[in-house]
């Protein structure tokens, strides 16, 4: 689950130090709250009372409240109130603290004065300091994305004033003309030719050679007076040095004249133009590049990794509208005990509102995963968050627990386009149709159950996927089925391909966020990379003892390999790189009848002389298996164990 | 709310509780302890150590140790035994925590008891010395 070690939540920028706010009248509270919060990178401020807090939260920003519910004079539910009526606070979350005895009967009660959730006291530590860093990574991308949106909405206008400006100078065509006599070598200009070269209207003009000197043509600076010895129709571009010293950006043009004998042309001065041109080009780039951060905001926000486990592959797309980034989401959770959980969503309405909204919700969902196993719980807490932050602010939802296990699926819907399952005999998928969207507070929300067989997959998609202006959805959701009907569900970028087939490369009016996940045949091999860290191993435990399950029916022989291969992954971790930056250890898993065999590969080299600790794991897997290898060579090291399955394997099943 | 909130923190996360009993402080481990955890298991210990001559380290409800584990209870047994004090661990027979110390080949250089009452019972160490 999200826990301190997962890398995907990160509590604070590094600019800024977000603070929280902790509100209790009682020091050993308040000390044992500083205690939990120590090890997050932020600052806490303390308040004794309501009254205080609120002071308080008038001169400071704070990313957090933890607000305890029993208090004399203005209790927690007063001071939130207060808290909520002011527009400057109105926004800041608050999480109420209340004794555990207390919890169900205030839940509701406290929803109604905003708070985001509630934690029972004593508190455990994970689960508060869990959902800390959650707020304050919501806060911290809150103000990130409203520094993108100032940054995006003075380009726009800029970019206004550049385009009024660029049209501004080319109404005014800044246009002379000219005529040379080869013959007396002599210059006439209009009126605005003497302008352009810097020349008194009235004054005459110095000789050709002279004011043409004056010209440079690109490339290679051709010098002007060039233009006195024109055979053809020629258009030159280049720069005019005046008298006066300024420069001007000039187009040429010069054309013999055959009846008079003479050379006719034009200067233009094209300066403001080209100034108006270039800064609308800058303009332009910057707001390219805003929207590519806004694009990038929207991709960290999605699931980093399809890795989740050897027979569980998860592939995702997000398709940003022509127009605008939107308020689609997906996101991957593996929590306790190996279950999945999927989100997909979309918030209603584009551009960056929506986009922030969506980070939100996803934080929001994040923060509720972490103590509520139950999809139809999670999307009530993301309901009651909506409703509270973003009053008339709609989205829909699915949220998915997924058993890698049985293949088992509990889901809850609020007014998202219903799930598709792809592959032969799947359940059918019965959604929550009239679930209401998220944004209006449904106090109790229904969950499905379906399983997901072997060799299934599940696609989750937003409403962009089937929406087009010439078709009802209905109508599209009937051509997705036509497309994922023969459809192999182990395709490893399933939900790259269904965005390909539906949409193809036409532009989008609206984004598109396409999620799946295939649950795969048991096979009698297993494959898994991972970074060479410690904070792998946890999921790694559970990869390994779902995969010999089905081989090793004896739950001691199954924890003894687990322990065995885990002890090689530690070694990998702890030595081939305590040095250098963290590699990748690989490890294959292969039964063979009553035999397993695992080999470890890492990238690193061992040292000779191990610190303690090392030998002993060596040891200990050498106690539980049959047979142990170790091969170092310059490439890395590789372990090898073979160890007995008290059951069958597969191929005398 | 709550025993979801139960239900989700019960089966691997590690949670160490340190408990002050007449026979000495009692670190009762619960969960999956490696070497990603260990410190809080360490300092629990060292915090233990400091404050009273007999640890008991109950591994009753710990579902996964590893050689690192054992290797730290080694290390506070010796510094026990040092100062005069002892280090007793709860694993009974058939938990996963005795599985391993027997792989370990340690059963015999630690204090092993089947339950948490034995191990308080088995007395102060100096007067029996």
């Amino acid at each position: 689950m999200t826990r301190e070690t997962s890398p995907r939540i990160t509590a604070h920028s590094e600019s800024e130090r977000s603070s929280v706010l902790i509100v209790d009248d009682r020091e050993e509270n308040r000390r044992a709250l500083r205690a939990v919060l120590d090890p997050i990178d932020v600052t806490i401020v303390e308040a004794t009372s309501g009254e205080e807090a609120l002071r308080k939260l008038l001169t400071e920003d704070f990313a957090l409240i933890l607000l305890d519910v029993d208090m004399p004079d203005m209790n927690g539910f007063q001071t939130a109130e207060l808290v909520k009526r002011h527009p400057r606070t109105a926004n800041t979350p608050i999480i109420f603290l209340t004794a555990y005895d207390d919890l169900l009967d205030r839940a509701d009660e406290g929803y109604g004065f905003g708070a985001v959730d509630y934690i029972a006291k004593p508190s455990d530590p994970h689960v508060l300091r869990a959902k800390v860093r959650v707020f304050l990574e919501l806060h911290h991308k809150n103000a990130l994305l409203r520094r993108q949106t100032r940054q995006l909405e003075d380009h726009v206008e800029q970019l206004r004033v550049s385009r009024s400006a660029l049209a501004d100078a080319q109404r005014i065509a800044n246009l002379g003309s000219w005529e040379y006599d080869p013959t007396t070598g002599r210059i006439r200009g209009s009126r605005q030719l003497h302008e352009i070269f810097g020349e008194g209207a009235d004054a005459p003009l110095p000789p050709a050679a002279t004011l043409f000197r004056q010209l440079s043509f690109r490339p290679n600076d051709v010098p002007g007076d060039i233009l006195m010895r024109s055979t053809t129709p020629t258009n030159f571009e280049g720069t005019l040095t005046r008298r006066d010293g300024a420069r001007r950006h000039v187009i040429v043009h010069a054309e013999p004249k055959v009846d008079t004998l003479t050379i006719i042309g034009t200067v233009q001065d094209v300066t403001d133009q080209r100034e108006a041109q270039r800064a609308l080009d800058a303009v332009t780039h910057e707001l390219e590049r805003e929207r590519e951060l806004v694009q990038m905001f929207q991709q960290t926000v999605l699931v980093p990794s399809i890795d989740l486990a050897p027979d569980v592959l998860v592939s995702y797309c997000y398709r940003a509208a022509d127009a605008a980034v939107g308020g689609d989401f997906v996101d991957v959770l593996t929590v306790d005990g190996g279950a999945v959980l999927l989100a997909i969503g979309d918030v209603a309405g584009h551009g960056l509102a929506a986009a922030s909204v969506m980070s939100e919700i996803r934080t929001a969902f994040r923060a509720a995963s972490i103590s509520l196993p139950q999809p139809c719980r999670i999307v009530e807490r993301v309901d009651t968050y909506l409703a509270e932050f973003h009053r008339g602010t709609y989205a829909t939802m699915i949220v998915v627990r997924f058993d890698p296990e049985s293949g088992a699926c509990t889901m809850a819907c609020a007014g998202h386009v219903p799930p598709l399952a792809i592959g032969e005999g799947h359940d059918e998928i019965k959604w929550g149709l009239g679930e209401p969207p998220l944004g209006v507070g449904c106090p109790s929300r229904n969950e499905t159950s379906f399983t997901l067989d072997q060799g299934q997959s599940l696609l989750l998609y937003t409403d962009g996927l089937v929406e087009r202006r010439d078709e009802s959805i209905d109508e599209g959701i009937d051509r997705l089925q036509c497309v994922v009907a023969g459809l192999e569900p182990s395709r490893p970028t399933l939900a790259e391909y269904v965005v390909e087939a539906m949409c193809g490369d036409s532009a989008l009016k609206d984004d598109v966020a396409t999620l799946s996940l295939h649950r795969r045949p048991h096979s009698d091999t297993i494959d898994v990379s991972r970074p060479a860290h410690v904070s792998e191993l946890a999921s790694l435990r559970s990869i390994f003892r779902r995969w010999l399950r089905s081989f090793a029916s004896d739950p001691q022989c199954l924890d003894d390999i687990v322990l065995a291969v885990c002890e090689l992954v530690t070694n990998a971790c702890l030595h081939a790189y305590s040095l250098a930056v963290t590699g990748e250890v690989t490890i294959h898993g292969e039964v063979d009848g009553r035999y397993v065999t695992f080999v470890v590969r890492d990238s690193g080299r061992w040292r000779d002389a191990r610190p303690r600790g090392g030998g002993r794991g060596l040891k200990m897997v050498d106690g539980v298996v049959e047979q142990l290898s170790l091969d170092r060579s310059d490439e890395g090291t590789t372990v090898t164990l073979k160890a007995r399955l008290d059951a069958p394997g597969l191929a005398e099943a | 709310m709550n025993e979801h909130a139960r239900e989700v923190s019960a089966a691997h996360e590690l949670a160490i509780d340190v408990e002050a009993a007449e026979a000495g402080f009692v670190v009762a481990v619960s969960g999956e302890i490696d070497i990603a955890n260990i410190d809080l298991f360490r300092s629990a210990l060292q915090y233990a150590s400091g404050e009273a001559d007999v640890v008991i380290a109950d591994l009753s409800d710990a579902t996964y140790i590893d050689s690192s584990t054992i290797e730290l209870m080694m290390v506070t047994s010796r510094e026990l035994r040092s100062k005069r004090g002892e280090f007793r661990v709860v694993a009974a027979l058939e938990s996963r925590a005795r599985r391993v110390l027997a792989i370990s080949g340690v059963e015999r250089e630690l204090l092993i008891f089947e339950t948490r009452a034995g191990a308080m019972e088995a007395g102060d160490p100096t007067v029996r010395a």
